[in-house]
């Protein structure tokens, strides 16, 4: 259990140990994109863990970075294709993030320090837990940025049109919120809240 | 017997039936999904053109489903290749020609470049759909642009590109930029001379010729105007606008 918790808050991969923040950037416009980008990291990630664990023991060490990249890459691969043929409009907009997952920090990190010295079964719970913190990161900072930049929740619109400027209202989107900055400036609101509430997790110096 | 996990030999032979497993499983998988995802670049394409021929948003276009596209389109156009000097080519199939991919194949030999057309009828409205391939500032930029009867007035336009940047060049696809064309009547030729229509900045002179540059998006901007500027000339041959 302590598997699935830790990583979801007091070990989370994006705010505690600020891995895989490029695409929680660059995909967070809208809910959609940042969910579609989840579930795909979330199964590299368990499907990688899972597959490591089982070879750990036939994984020559020499070249075991090498070998965690192949198998990485042909996930990533995998689910490129699969977005392309179900899902390609979203699979236009997540563009080259998709195959960036091969360089996603939280992936390989779980391999080396993880999948590598542990059985499948603890593996496949650990990649659950990395893959979730990660995810509920992503869809806070997309909520957030979709309604605030875009006025929609998942695309459907929530601020009735007559409140808009352009229909003669008062109510103008943020902009802002749809650039990449900020993105940053919300991880490091749930960065800041985390360690309010969390005060062990604040370092000494 | 047990095996020494750091010999050369282990290591090698790991790595090559590692290698070959996931080459051969995704191979399969490619080929299997190849038909599916050639159906959702079909699909787009419909849409892009229909959208530029005026039948419906691309936004509302998007939410019907992939046959009916693929009918409405069939019952409303005709097609037609031709070469740079207007001439039709016989036998080519206009929708199978990737613009893209034809215009940077042939950017050092022109005269083999294929033209192609795709001619809109429906409920008495008669567009002409011309396919058109540039370059933006990160990769490739492509539009479709809707003339009218007199294959002279644009009627629609729609332009999609590759990987400009998002919120700057990406905004050519916008419905902001795009409507420039046709809320006030543009023109490609003035009298019997070639003008086309251009992107400029700091203000439009003249309103039948040239529509307002993106702000923040300049490389972009003169890649549709480069774009639009050349992109016609075979097709005012062929139509018969401009001297063969």
């Amino acid at each position: 259990m302590k598997l699935i918790k830790d990583p979801l808050n007091d070990s989370n991969p994006i705010s505690i140990q600020v891995l895989g923040i490029c695409s929680a950037l660059a995909i967070t416009i809208m809910l959609e994109n940042a969910f579609v980008m989840s579930l795909s990291v979330m199964f590299v990630l368990i499907a990688a863990n899972v597959i490591v664990s089982l070879i750990r023991n036939l994984i020559p060490d020499k070249i075991r970075i090498i070998v965690q990249l192949v198998i990485v890459a042909t996930l990533v691969i995998t689910v490129d294709q699969v977005l392309k043929a179900y899902v390609y409009e979203v699979s236009k907009q997540l563009s080259v993030f998709v195959g960036l997952i091969i360089t996603n920090c939280i992936i390989m990190g779980r391999l080396e320090a993880f999948a590598l010295a542990n059985k499948p079964m603890p593996s496949f719970w650990d990649a659950v837990g990395n893959g979730l913190g990660y995810a509920w990161i992503l869809i806070v900072v997309g909520f957030v940025r979709e309604v605030f930049g875009s006025g929609s929740i998942w695309g459907f619109n929530i601020i009735p049109e007559g409140m808009l400027i352009e229909e003669g209202g008062w109510y103008e989107h943020n902009g802002l919120m749809l650039l990449s900055p900020i993105a940053l400036f919300l991880v490091a609101t749930v960065i800041w809240v985390q360690r309010t509430k969390n005060r062990k997790l604040i370092e000494a110096n | 017997m047990a095996i020494n996990k750091n010999s050369t030999g282990y290591t090698m032979t790991f790595a090559v039936i590692l290698v070959i497993i996931c080459g051969a499983g995704l191979a399969l998988l490619a080929t299997s999904l190849k038909k599916l995802q050639q159906a959702n670049v079909a699909n787009e394409k419909r849409q892009f053109i229909l959208a530029a021929a005026g039948y419906a948003s691309i936004d509302s276009l998007k939410k019907m489903e992939m046959t009916d596209v693929e009918k409405i389109f069939d019952d409303s156009f005709t097609e037609d290749v031709y070469d740079k000097d207007g001439n039709v080519i016989e036998g080519d199939i206009a929708f199978s020609i990737d613009i893209v991919k034809e215009y940077k194949a042939t950017k050092r030999s022109i005269d083999l470049r294929r033209y192609p057309v795709f001619h809109y009828s429906n409920a008495g409205v008669e567009r002409h759909i011309i396919p058109m391939a540039g370059n933006g500032l990160w990769g490739p930029i492509w539009g479709f642009i809707a003339l009218g009867k007199d294959m002279n007035t644009i009627e629609g336009v729609v332009f999609d590109h590759k990987s400009e940047t998002p919120g700057l060049g990406s905004k050519i696809a916008d419905d902001a930029f795009t409507r420039m064309f046709t809320e006030s009547p543009k023109t490609i030729m003035d009298g019997s001379k070639y003008v086309s229509v251009n992107v400029v900045k700091g203000g439009v002179k003249n309103p039948e010729h040239e529509v307002d540059a993106i702000a923040g998006a300049t490389i972009t901007s003169n890649g549709v105007g480069a774009m639009l500027r050349g992109g016609f000339t075979p097709y005012m041959k062929a139509f018969g606008l401009l001297k063969k």
